[in-house]
């Protein structure tokens, strides 16, 4: 299948230009918390909805260690379940991550990723159980929309964290113009593609970067280009998380209001 | 604003997918007309201009066309022309025609990409107000043809309000299409459709498009009988190659016979023989397409008459075409030796091309209808429409097949344009050049705006990048008239007592930079092309012959090799670097050869062109002791006339020593950096390599000379350079010669490749004796070198690679693509030499001396070494109409007629002339003088004067000729051999 991934008129082969992101559509707190029992309590969820890949993140936690889990020196316990519906494949030549060492490496990933990130030294000796559940998945980098909704699971239950984590996609077309938020088709279609998770920039701070990973090869020369267009993204996408949190506080203040 | 696309798939294992794609519909798209006043434009999007006026007697009012995908798809010829404009694509349609035709799409893009043309694509598939979605039921063609109505009406609605705004006269869209059904709908929703037919008839102005109409019909058209047997379906094709039953092949028309054909299928051995019209079932020679193989009983056996289409009158078609069957099945059936034989039942793709030719004058007067003769003889003839006859007679014509009815005997097609009157020199150089599909056309301005700008200065950054050598005494040695130089030479003694060479490439690589239009067209192009008269250039002419070009005494920049040789011509140290040089003299190779034989001179150029000669001639030595090939094939170039651009005289070319000189020197660099750069880069080297033949080519040399009572030994590389540098015969001089002209014949051509698609062994230069070669030395002809350039400056680390240096799969289609753009520049140099042979005897006959080449059956095959030409005398058969007879001895390969015996190497005395009858095949005839064989040979004239024929030295200016024919010169020096 060859084909450009810009056309002569600067659109995608979806019908985006080259710096727009897919739809995004979130939403927190999504699990009731009163359903679970004590052990399995969910103190904080979100699902999110990112062009045809749909995530559910849910947080167990902090609570104290169980026995069985983890290592007894670790300060603090932080496991990462990933777990792809058996329904979530679109189709085409796609196989249902299941115990694959691609899982594996996500979750070491994501692990990676969120203990840089949540203020660790405020839960020595707690657990806490991050799950995600893929419900649907559109192929392409699905750690990006796995980070985000964690992210948001990660506020909605409350746990401290130094910034909001996004992560974003891009890739490169032949002419070298970058692409934002690379989908399926385009993926197999060629291009390289970038994947970073990164604390956005706001105000004074610099952005810094979580974690980074590479399909194919390019040429050194291209990578900033396509790094700064990667950052550009996640800045949009912390927009948007940030809509949405402050749109859930809102609700929930309002709806306190309403029923005090 | 999103919605989702859906839809099913089936797969291969035939498990049912179904598919969801996002497809996100914007409301940023322009309509892209200058009388538009809503949508917020960029300058750069208004192409549709504000008030187009319309040339058509059928709309009055100024309007926009819209079009349809089949319209394009059949009338790409009409919108090509510079006379349409204001047109409307949807994306619909170009997504269509990418789908269906890519060379059509291909064209399509040239003219959108033209904003001179005024052609704009709107994207409706993405537009909110214009993008629908298949209904139930609904096939995707008629999906299609609504999108483009609702694109029309939404464009007629969207300039209606922005008009009443601004009180402006209407600008209607009219919707062009040739699909009755979607011309009603259209106007049953109010928008104004009709048929190009109609559309183009209309514009009284331009009466010459007419004749570029397709004559494609859609409907199933009048009673006539079928003179076909139907094509299969495609699934029917496909279930049948699935189960055996069919196979599929490509399709070759024989030359000869019309009437006849092969498919070369791959797991046959043998071709398929497809023999009569039936059988052949409208396939033209390139189609892909289905056969299915007769029984064995009806099998045939490839005819050997010559049939050639001459039905005079459309008319009477079946009577005269029973008859050549006729003649065909009775000289089959006499054959004992069956050929697998099929008949052709259907057409998976079709390989149509636009073809040369003249039309064939019609006997009614003011008929529209008329015949166009192919030049290619392979093509049949094809029916065509003009109203414009008269101007056409005699004219070089190129016409476009549009389909092939089963009740036509010809195939339908359509004028596209003219190239020039027949018989004139230019118009002769056209067609050879469209036949051997040579990229000629004038670089487009894409192209030309890579191109540095005037006056071009080298940057103090440039100097700190480069190495500088502009006070070394650098020259360079050429043929006279070369204009693109690409390799300069020096040499030095060094303190140590041994000796600094370099050869010095034009830096074209800097110029050309990856992925730009010129890169492209350049590689799309391969190589320059060299007529006789003509040079068809591979990049523009601003850098072939000026920033490029190493001429003598102005910086230009080089990709250097220097050595380090001791005194014996062995390499101590190579080095590859990027400089900046200024050649002290751009030598032609006789001024050279004066300057080294000329005792008295002995400044820096002297010395240094003096001690490259000798350690050339070391090299050579060496080369060939290690068995590489000295093969020879005739080689003449013409002096042309400065006037009138006619061939005055022919001669054969002269090698010096400095051919040589340069030759080893180029052979040594090439080898040197194929070393370098598949060390670099195992994977990706682009390389050449020239396979070994298989002995079995060897036999008709080995047979020939046997018959003269020598041995030759073709085992190796070695012993065959060896065996014929020892056969010597005293009596025939020009016996050695002719062995090394047989010996060229029976190589294999040499190929570019990528190293990691072949092992180690197979990297071997057969003619060169190398191991490992490449084509480093001329980057400004040949674009292998460019590649070959950017690897190695990245192997240096002087330049960033790049991702497609580094692609072996792109790389691979690279080479298929030079490696055949190569093949078609020897043949397209070659009919140029042809063509020029015979406007030099055209209202002349010669008498001149020739040799016997090969005894055929049938015939002799005679070589003329004055003029490099190979020529046929029939001794039988038809072609002769004396009654003589000779007798053909198969064992010692001669013909006998009474007293006197021919064998091979004979030599003999011939005339020479041009046989006009067929004015699209000229050809010259062979006549033999002597030897004397009364009724056959004709009578020897008296001014006769052969052998005194002086070989006059003269370096006006003749003309380059390229001819790739030998495999040890290809390597060299552009004129010397290619």
């Amino acid at each position: 299948m060859v084909q450009d991934l810009l056309s002569a008129q600067g659109l995608r082969m979806d019908g985006r230009r080259h710096n727009e992101l897919r739809q995004i559509q979130c939403k927190l707190g999504v699990l009731e918390s009163e359903l679970f029992t004590h052990k399995n309590r969910c103190d904080g969820s979100a699902y999110m909805l990112h062009g045809n890949t749909k995530v559910i993140a849910s947080i167990s936690g902090p609570k104290h260690p169980s026995k069985s889990s983890g290592k007894k020196d670790e300060s603090f316990i932080f496991n990462v379940r990933v777990k792809f519906a058996t329904f979530s494949k679109n189709g085409e030549r796609q196989k249902v991550l299941k115990n694959s060492k691609k899982l594996g490496e996500i979750e070491i990933n994501l692990k990676n990723i969120f203990k840089s990130v949540i203020l660790v030294e405020k839960y020595e000796k707690s657990q806490l159980d991050l799950n995600i559940e893929v419900l649907q998945h559109d192929g392409g980098s699905e750690i990006c929309t796995i980070v985000n909704t964690a992210t948001l699971a990660l506020i909605d239950a409350g746990i401290c964290m130094k910034e909001y984590v996004c992560a974003c996609t891009a890739s490169l077309t032949n002419d070298g113009l970058a692409l934002l938020d690379v989908s399926h088709l385009e993926e197999i279609c060629g291009g390289p593609t970038l994947t970073i998770a990164a604390l956005p920039r706001i105000g004074d701070h610099e952005q810094s970067v979580a974690f980074i990973e590479l399909s194919q090869k390019f040429y050194l020369k291209d990578l900033n280009k396509i790094f700064d267009c990667c950052q550009l993204g996640c800045e949009k996408i912390r927009t948007i998380l940030d809509e949405a949190i402050r749109g859930n506080a809102y609700e929930h203040v309002n709806s306190d209001l309403t029923s005090n | 604003m999103l919605t989702n696309k859906v839809f099913l798939r089936k797969n291969k294992r035939g498990n049912v997918l179904k598919i969801i794609r996002e497809h996100y519909l914007r409301t940023d798209l322009w309509c892209g007309s200058r009388c538009c006043v809503i949508c917020p434009h960029e300058k750069h999007d208004l192409i549709l201009s504000e008030n187009p006026t319309s040339r058509s007697a059928l709309i009055k009012e100024p309007h926009y066309l819209l079009l349809d995908t089949n319209v394009i798809l059949d009338q790409i010829d009409i919108f090509e022309e510079d006379v349409l404009s204001n047109v409307i694509v949807v994306q619909t349609v170009i997504d269509e025609v990418k789908h269906r035709s890519t060379g059509v799409y291909k064209r399509l893009r040239d003219i959108l990409s033209n904003p001179a043309r005024s052609f704009y694509t709107f994207v409706n598939e993405h537009h909110r107000d214009t993008y629908i979605e298949r209904e139930p039921k609904e096939s995707s063609n008629d999906r299609n043809d609504r999108a483009i109505r609702k694109a029309a009406i939404w464009y007629q609605n969207h300039l209606n309000k922005s008009l009443k705004e601004t009180n402006k006269s209407k600008v209607k869209v009219i919707l062009l299409t040739d699909d009755a059904d979607n011309r009603r709908k259209a106007n049953d929703e109010g928008i104004e459709a009709y048929t190009v037919e109609n559309y183009v008839k209309s514009l009284t102005e331009f009466p010459h498009l007419q004749d570029k109409l397709c004559l494609k019909e859609y409907a199933n058209d009048s009673g006539k009988l079928p003179v076909y047997p139907p094509h299969l379906t495609v699934v029917q094709m496909h279930d049948g190659i699935k189960s055996g039953k069919f196979y599929q092949g490509s399709f070759m028309a024989s030359r000869e016979n019309f009437l006849e054909g092969n498919v070369n299928v791959e797991c046959f051995e043998k071709f398929v023989l497809i023999q009569g019209r039936e059988s052949l079932n409208r396939a033209i020679d390139g189609d892909t397409v289905c056969v299915e193989v007769l029984p064995e009983s009806d099998w045939s056996s490839p005819s050997d008459v010559v049939l050639e289409d001459n039905e005079a009158d459309p008319v009477d078609e079946n009577v005269e075409v029973n008859e050549d069957e006729k003649i065909l099945k009775e000289s089959a059936s006499n054959k004992k030796e069956k050929q697998t034989t099929g008949r052709i039942i259907g057409i998976i793709k079709r390989k149509w091309r636009q073809y040369c030719g003249i039309l064939k004058p019609n006997e009614v007067q003011g008929s529209a209808r008329h015949i166009f003769i192919p030049a290619d003889r392979k093509i049949p003839r094809v029916r065509i429409e003009t109203r414009q006859a008269e101007k056409l007679y005699n004219q070089r014509i190129i016409v476009a097949i549009d389909q092939w009815p089963r009740h036509s005997r010809y195939p339908q097609g359509h004028f596209v344009r003219i190239l020039g009157p027949l018989g004139d020199k230019e118009t002769e150089n056209e067609v050879l050049l469209i036949e051997h599909d040579v990229p000629h056309s004038k670089f487009s301005q894409e192209v030309l705006n890579c191109l540095p700008s005037l006056p071009w200065i080298i940057s103090e950054q440039d100097y700190k990048e480069r190495v500088d050598l502009r006070n070394i005494t650098i020259c360079s040695v050429d043929p006279p008239g070369c204009t693109d130089i690409d390799d300069a030479l020096h040499s030095r003694l060094l303190p140590n007592g041994n000796i600094e060479v370099g050869v010095h490439i034009a830096d074209v690589s800097h110029f050309i930079r990856p992925g730009t239009a010129m890169d492209k067209e350049a590689a799309l192009r391969a190589t320059t092309v060299y007529l006789v008269d003509k040079r068809i250039d591979m990049v523009p002419e601003l850098l072939s012959s000026n920033l490029c070009s190493l001429r003598g005494n102005v910086e230009r920049f080089a990709f250097s090799c220097v050595w380090e040789m001791d005194k014996d011509a062995n390499i101590v140290k190579t080095k590859f670097h990027k400089s900046v040089i200024e050649s002290k003299a751009a030598l032609t190779y006789e001024e050279a050869q004066i300057i080294i034989d000329d005792k008295n001179k002995n400044d820096d150029i002297a010395k240094s062109l003096r001690q490259l000669n000798q350690l050339a001639k070391i090299l050579k030595r060496r080369r060939i002791e290690k068995g590489a090939l000295v093969l020879a094939s005739p080689e003449i170039r013409f002096h042309i006339d400065s006037e009138t651009n006619d061939p005055i005289e022919v001669q054969a070319k002269q090698l010096r020593e400095t051919n040589s000189m340069v030759e080893e020197f180029m052979l040594l660099a090439n080898v040197s950096v194929a070393e370098k750069i598949e060390k670099e880069f195992p994977e990706y080297a682009m390389l050449r390599r020239h396979p070994t033949p298989p002995q079995a080519n060897f036999d008709p040399l080995i047979k020939a000379v046997q018959h003269q009572g020598f041995d030759i030994d073709t085992s190796s590389g070695k012993a065959l350079a060896t065996s014929l540098d020892n056969i010597e015969k005293d009596d025939n001089p020009y016996f050695n010669t002719m062995l090394r002209i047989l010996a060229t014949r029976c190589m294999l051509q040499a190929v570019y490749f990528i190293s990691g698609t072949l092992t180690r062994p197979e990297f071997f230069h057969y003619g060169l004796a190398a191991p490992i070669y490449t084509h480093f030395t001329s980057p400004i002809r040949r674009y292998a070198d460019i590649i070959v350039h950017r690897l190695l400056a990245s192997c240096i680390g002087a330049d960033s690679n790049y991702q497609d240096l580094l692609d072996k799969t792109k790389n691979s289609l690279l080479c298929n693509n030079l490696n055949y753009r190569n093949r078609m520049a020897q043949y397209a140099g070659r009919a140029s030499v042809a063509l020029n042979t015979h406007l030099f005897f055209r209202n002349r006959t010669e008498e001149v001396e020739g040799y016997v080449l090969f005894v055929r059956k049938n015939a002799l095959q005679i070589l003329i070494p004055k003029y490099g030409l190979e020529g046929t005398i029939y001794l039988t058969g038809k072609h002769t109409n004396s009654a003589v007879n000779f007798i053909y001895n198969e064992e010692n390969q001669s013909q006998q007629c009474g007293s006197v015996i021919f064998h091979s190497f004979d030599p003999v005395i011939v005339r020479l002339s041009l046989d006009s009858t067929n004015i699209q095949h000229e050809k010259l005839t062979f006549e033999l003088l002597k030897p004397y064989i009364e009724g056959f040979s004709i009578q020897l004239s008296d001014k006769m004067d052969i052998d005194n024929a002086p070989q006059e030295q003269s370096s006006d200016a003749t003309k380059r000729k390229s001819k790739e024919s030998q495999p040890s010169k290809k390597l060299s020096k552009k004129k010397k051999s290619k």
